[in-house]
C-alpha cells in the first residue's frame, strides 16, 4: 500500500509557481529524501503532505485515506505524523524532555509512561542526559537530536524530516542516521525527508528525488 | 501573537495537539510575556492619569475613574464594585472587539492556507 501519494500538487506564493503538478509515491515503510536548491519548494511540499499548507491543486492521499484536495482537508494533528523543521524549532518554555513529551500528549498513556517513553526516544539520539535543560541551554546539534527525538516519540505512521541532520558533524551525522535508520525500519515507519546533501539518502538507505521546476523527478 | 514564529503553532499542530490545546499550551505561554508586560505598562499608565483627571474634571461631572476613587475613599464598597464591574464589562467588549477586528492577523499565527 502507499503510504503516501501526492498527485499533481500545486502550489504558488505571489504569483510565483513553487509547485507545478508534482507527483510522487512512497510504499508503506518506504523512504524517500527530496533534494533541490534553495527555494525549490521542497519545504512547501512537506507542509501539504503534514497538512499545514493548502495545496492550490491536486490531492493528497495517506495510507489510501484522502487528505487534501477537491474541498476535503484533514488537519494536522490526524495525519499521524512525526515532524523535523529545518533549522531545529523546540518550544522555549519547556525542557528538552517537556517538548518530546509534549508530541506525547494526545496518546492514552499515563505521565509516567510517557516520560519514560520520552526518555527512550531521546535516549536513541544521545541526548538523555539534556532532558532537563531548557533550549536555551542547547547546541544548534542537541537541539536538532531532541527535534528527531520528539518526531518519533509517538511512533508515527509517517515521518516528515526537513533537513534532519543540520548542525551535526560528519561522524554524528552518520551515527544519527543509522539509529533513525534502525528505528525507522523497526517500527516500518514511512520517511519523506529534505535534504541539500544527497548523500543523506544513501545514509537513511532512501531512494533519492529531486524537485526542479516544481516538479519531482526521479534523481539519477 | 503575530510576532511568534509560526512554526511553533506548525510544530504544535503536527504533534497532535488541536486549535484550542494548541492555544493553551504553547500560544498562551509564548504570548504571556508581552501581555503581561502590557498589562503592568496599562495599569501604571492608568494610576498616573487618576490625579490628572482629578485636576481637570469640571466640578458635578467628574470622570468615572475620580468617582470610583471616591467611592473607595468614603467606602461606598457595594457601588465600587458595580463601576469596577460595569468598567471590565465595558473594557472586555473593546478587547473583544479589537480581537474580532484583527482576527486576520490571528489566524495567520496558525495558518491553513
Amino acid at each position: 500500500m502507499e503510504a503516501v501519494h501526492a498527485d499533481s500538487l500545486t502550489k504558488s506564493y505571489g504569483g510565483v509557481r513553487v509547485l507545478d503538478e508534482a507527483t510522487m509515491a512512497v510504499a508503506e515503510g518506504g523512504r524517500v529524501v527530496i533534494s533541490g536548491t534553495t527555494g525549490a519548494g521542497k519545504t512547501t511540499l512537506l507542509y501539504i503532505i503534514a497538512g499545514l499548507v493548502r495545496p492550490d491543486g491536486g490531492r493528497v492521499s495517506l495510507f489510501g485515506e484522502k487528505a487534501s484536495g477537491n474541498g476535503f482537508f484533514v488537519p494536522p494533528e490526524a495525519r499521524s505524523i512525526g515532524m523535523v523543521f529545518q533549522r531545529a524549532i523546540l518550544w522555549p518554555h519547556m525542557t528538552a524532555c517537556g517538548n518530546v513529551e509534549f508530541a506525547l500528549q494526545e496518546t492514552t498513556l499515563a505521565r509516567g509512561e510517557r516520560k519514560s517513553r520520552a526518555l527512550e526516544a531521546m535516549a536513541l539520539f544521545g541526548v538523555e542526559d539534556l532532558a532537563g535543560r531548557r533550549p536555551e541551554g542547547l547546541s544548534g546539534g542537541e537541539a536538532q537530536r531532541v527535534a528527531l527525538a520528539r518526531s518519533i516519540a509517538a511512533r508515527p505512521r509517517i515521518l516528515l524530516w526537513d533537513e534532519p541532520f543540520t548542525g551535526l558533524d560528519e561522524a554524528t551525522r552518520r551515527e544519527i542516521a543509522g539509529r533513525a535508520l534502525g528505528f525507522i525500519a523497526n517500527a516500518k515507519a514511512t520517511l519523506v525527508a529534505v535534504s541539500h546533501q544527497r548523500e543523506d539518502a544513501a545514509l537513511l538507505g532512501a531512494r533519492c528525488m529531486s524537485l526542479k521546476d516544481g516538479k519531482l523527478e526521479e534523481a539519477r | 501573537m503575530a510576532r511568534i514564529d509560526r512554526r511553533y503553532a506548525y510544530l504544535t499542530r503536527v504533534s497532535g495537539a488541536g486549535g484550542l490545546r494548541a492555544a493553551a499550551a504553547v500560544g498562551v505561554p509564548l504570548a504571556f510575556p508581552a501581555a503581561a508586560a502590557g498589562a503592568v505598562i496599562a495599569m501604571v499608565l492608568g494610576v498616573a492619569e487618576l490625579p490628572i483627571a482629578m485636576l481637570v474634571a469640571p466640578p458635578g461631572r467628574p470622570p468615572i475613574s475620580v468617582d470610583l476613587f471616591n467611592l473607595m475613599h468614603y467606602a461606598r464598597q457595594g457601588e465600587a464594585f458595580a463601576a469596577s464591574l460595569a468598567m471590565m464589562a465595558g473594557a472586555s467588549a473593546a478587547i473583544f472587539a479589537i480581537f474580532a477586528l484583527t482576527r486576520k492577523s490571528w489566524k495567520q499565527y496558525m495558518p491553513i492556507h
